[in-house]
Formats: structure tokens, sequence, C-alpha cells
């Protein structure tokens, strides 16, 4: 399955930006700038790994909404082309 | 609980392999002030951590380093894709070729194996938060030295993230140190262990 290195790209800053606002909010819990922030990023995040998952296929093993079991296709992460 | 996400963190995509940097890299991998003894450390501190914002961020952090290990072993995977056995003695490589071929196994630059002997995880906040810090400098030391050896921009681009990560770390960590600190008596902070006498 050829999948579209875009769309990963672009969940994968996505992903990148939630994971540093969260780990600012685990020691700066009530910074209420950083949590509009972590919100609107987190809405944004729905959209496009939903997104991910219909293109590209499954994100997690819980998201394999086919028929056929796509979880397992190449190319795994590790083996991406350049 | 754990579950996978089938994605890097951050791209690896190496074009041209290059077994001898492979062999170096791995000090990341399996290597003392490696990613997996980074996500070791933090996954078995965050029981006795009595905070919770600090669980959170242990675990966060922990669950990082996974995913570090995870790019690292890609950079190695592909370090060594298509390569035969010629190839990889001429790149000073044998030596892991005849032991792992061009499977992961983790080990340090030095081919010493990975073991917990390399984390530190005493129960005690303050001593694991800068157990933590001093890792995270570590580390980035160890990534600064990797990226004067490499040449190729699609390795260094990696190594360039991970490297700004552990600095992130190292001021989230201090900043937990900072929440244990003015919770603790300020006459003594050393009164009590937070994590054992409470």
């Amino acid at each position: 399955m050829n999948k579209p290195s875009s769309l990963l790209k672009e969940l994968q800053q996505l992903d990148f930006a939630l994971q540093e606002i969260a780990l600012f909010l685990d020691v700066h819990p009530d910074n209420k700038a950083a949590m509009d922030c972590y919100r609107s990023l987190s809405k944004l995040r729905d959209v496009m790994a939903r997104q991910v998952i219909r293109e590209v296929g499954p994100l997690t093993l819980r998201d394999n909404h086919g028929h056929c079991w796509e979880w397992i296709c190449d190319p795994w992460p590790w083996e991406r082309e350049g | 609980m754990w579950i996978y996400e089938k994605k890097l963190q951050f791209p690896v995509n190496i074009r041209k392999p290059d077994p001898a940097m492979a062999k170096l890299i791995i000090a990341q991998l399996g290597g003392a002030d490696g990613e997996m003894g980074a996500a070791d450390r933090y996954l078995n501190q965050r029981y006795a951590m009595p905070y919770p914002q600090i669980k959170a961020l242990l675990t966060d952090i922990g669950t990082e380093e996974i995913n570090h290990q995870e790019m690292i072993a890609a950079m190695i995977h592909q370090l060594l894709r298509g390569c035969d056995a010629g190839a990889i003695q001429a790149a000073g490589a044998a030596d892991y070729y005849v032991d792992h071929t061009t499977g992961i196994y983790p080990q340090g630059a030095n081919g010493v194996p990975y073991t917990a002997a390399y984390i530190g995880s005493k129960g005690d906040p303050i001593t694991d938060l800068c157990e933590d810090m001093a890792a995270e400098q570590k580390a980035r030391t160890t990534y600064e030295n990797l990226m004067r050896l490499a040449k190729d921009p699609d390795v260094m681009e990696p190594l360039i993230f991970l490297r700004a990560r552990e600095i992130v770390h190292f001021q989230r960590f201090g900043e937990a140190l900072e929440i244990v600190r003015k919770d603790l008596c300020c006459d003594n902070v050393y009164a009590d262990n937070p994590a054992f006498d409470r």
C-alpha cells in the first residue's frame, strides 16, 4: 500500500506540538495559556488523525476500520523510504 | 498501559548505508546514556513518586524515550540496510555483524550489552530528579559528540531533534525539582523522604 507521506508528516508535527504542551502542562498544570493552546491543538489533531486513518491506514491496532486486517501492512515506520 | 502508534515521533529517512556510523549511533540505544536507559529510568521511578505532576512527567517523558529508542533503532536499521558482508567488514562493523547480522541488539558503542546497572531508581524524589537531570545532560553530550562525527544530512536531522529534546527534558525535570522543593520543609529539605516517610 502506498502511503502519502505528507499527511503522516503533518500528524507527526501536530503530535509533537501536543507532546511539548503536555510536558509543560505536567509541571505547570494551572497555566491557562498552555491549556488553551492544548485544547485547540487537540481539536486539530483529532481531525488530522481521522483523515490519516481513512487515507493512510490504521494508526493503532484499535482503528482498523475496514474489512481487511490492514494493520499488518508494510511499510512499518522504521522502513519508510527516503 | 501502552499502545503503539504506527509512526515515528520524527522522520528517519537515511538513503546512504553506513555501518561504521551505525556502530556509533547504537550508543544511544543500549549505551549508558542512551534512550533505553532513559525510558527504563523514568518509567520505573514513577511508581515511588508521590507528586501527581511528576508521576505524569515521568510517565510522559519515559514514553517519549521509548519513541526515541524506536528512532535510533530505525537509524541503525537504515544505516545497515542493503550492505553485504564485505561492505560491513570494510566499515569495521564485522564484529557486530557476526553476532547480530543486521539485526538490532541493544549495546553501547563499545559493544557492552545494555544493563539496568545504567539506571538509578532510588525511591526518593530529590535523588531521582537529580539523576534524571544528569541523565539528560549526558545524553545531550553524547548526541553532540555524534553530531561532530556525522556527515550525512539524513543522519544529522534526527540527531538534531533528539539532542534538542534532551535540553527540554532537562528543563522540565528542573521545574519538577522546584515543585518538590516548595513542598518540603524550608529549614531542612532533607527532613524526610516524601516517598517513604509520609
